[in-house]
């Protein structure tokens, strides 16, 4: 009986963060063949310890029931809002680096934190095993916004999770996160304990354009 | 080969420091700063801008480009202020309200500077007012507007609705861009262009002004 457990919540922050390099330069659309490879590979190299001091990964997470003035999914749906985000530094640097006309750095900075962002979805799943490992629950599914669930559960996401007050994250108007290279997912909660569908489906997914798409 | 022809083509292989090198070696030789802009730095721009059209080269190698071509402007800028050079056109850009993504806007800034315009980038969640305010405070020919997500695309719409409230809809050429926009929903909100990628974002916004000062 799903119940026991919906009230469990957290933030951790003890995540070391990982970046594939062949992943950054996938989504920068860097391959051997470009002439400007080396240049980026050189300065990916110099500027990759200086990145990665820059990432404050964090995860949220809150186990509870979608409320009843919520129309996109059945009130009462047992439920994790998760966040996921690497913080508001290496954006800031790499917005800067555009600013100031370096836009090679900006590129790479963004993709980097990026990278780092999708890895979180290991530290994801090993929380949450670890949350639903003492509970009489498995999770049935992964919904992310806007493929699965419209923008609007971003701010549904973002306040029962504290976003605010945990990480002093804000919401756009368009329902977007700050830090930007942040992200939610809900996941729906099943009593079948065997269950435990965390995992991103490039083949479910509706977004045929990504960059790393597998 | 011509000095200015050099810069061109360093500047098309991302050498910013040869491109730089060049510049200050072309200023010496007593060359019009204007001459070394439009035919040394932007004309490479231009050909890096075209080749990335026909999918010759790819971001990266526009991105290498444009950090040698603002290295080549750092060093031309103080003689052309000087010599009171004026842009071929002046144009505000920002990502709507609500909206905190810059990538993209970013890249258009960066292929406009290639094209020769000044640009004042407003960055993300940009307000309609400050848009406008922007344009009229510098005397700009074009307002570009980015929106990468169907909840905000909307609000370019609010932008050009308060243009004709104020009676400053014909002053200015509107643009936009961004993942969802499309042609259609351009003509619909009453945009002037629509483009699909940063390259033809700069031809149009290239020709604009050259037709506007003929």
């Amino acid at each position: 009986m799903i119940g026991d457990g919906l009230n469990l919540a957290g933030k951790v922050t003890d995540i070391k963060p990982c970046i594939s390099r062949e992943e950054v330069f996938r989504l920068m659309g860097c391959h051997e063949t470009c002439e400007a490879y080396e240049t980026i590979k050189e300065l990916y190299e110099e500027i990759l310890p200086k990145a990665i001091q820059k990432l404050e990964p964090a995860i949220l997470y809150r186990f509870g029931r979608i409320p009843r003035d919520i129309t996109f999914l059945q009130p009462g749906t047992p439920v994790v809002y998760t966040i996921c985000t690497v913080g508001e530094k290496i954006e800031e640097w790499s917005s800067r680096a555009f600013k100031e006309g370096n836009p090679v750095e900006g590129m790479l900075l963004s993709a980097i934190a990026d990278s780092a962002l999708f890895h979180m979805d290991d530290d994801l799943e090993r929380i949450l095993n670890q949350a639903c490992a003492g509970t009489s629950m498995g999770i049935k599914c992964r919904m992310e916004a806007p493929q699965d669930i419209p923008m609007e559960a971003q701010k549904l996401i973002f306040h029962e999770t504290g976003a605010k007050e945990q990480c002093a994250m804000a919401l756009s108007e368009g329902y977007m996160f700050y830090p930007v290279k942040s992200s939610g997912i809900l996941f729906l909660l099943t009593e079948d304990k065997s269950k435990f569908a965390v995992r991103h489906e490039c083949r479910n997914c509706r977004s045929k354009t990504c960059r790393l798409r597998q | 080969m011509s000095v200015v022809q050099e810069i061109s083509e360093f500047l098309q292989k991302g050498r910013a420091k040869n491109v730089q090198k060049l510049v200050q070696q072309a200023l010496d030789e007593g060359i019009d700063p204007q001459v070394i802009l439009n035919e040394g730095l932007l004309a490479g721009m231009m050909v890096v801008g075209a080749k990335f059209k026909r999918e010759e080269v790819f971001v990266p190698d526009v991105l290498v480009a444009a950090r040698a071509m603002n290295m080549g402007i750092e060093v031309l800028a103080p003689k052309l202020a000087a010599a009171g050079n004026e842009p071929v056109g002046k144009a505000v850009i920002g990502t709507v309200k609500g909206d905190l993504h810059d990538i993209g806007k970013n890249l258009v800034s960066m292929m406009l500077k290639g094209a020769g315009l000044e640009i004042y980038d407003l960055g993300v969640d940009v307000e309609a007012t400050t848009f406008i305010q922007k344009a009229e405070e510098i005397g700009a020919d074009i307002i570009c507007m980015s929106a990468l997500l169907t909840t905000t695309m909307p609000y370019m719409k609010d932008v050009i609705d308060l243009l004709e409230e104020k009676e400053l809809r014909e002053k200015y050429v509107v643009m936009v861009g961004g993942a969802p926009v499309t042609e259609k929903f351009a003509r619909e909100i009453g945009a002037d262009y629509y483009t699909a990628d940063a390259t033809s974002a700069a031809e149009v916004a290239k020709s604009v002004v050259l037709k506007e000062a003929s």
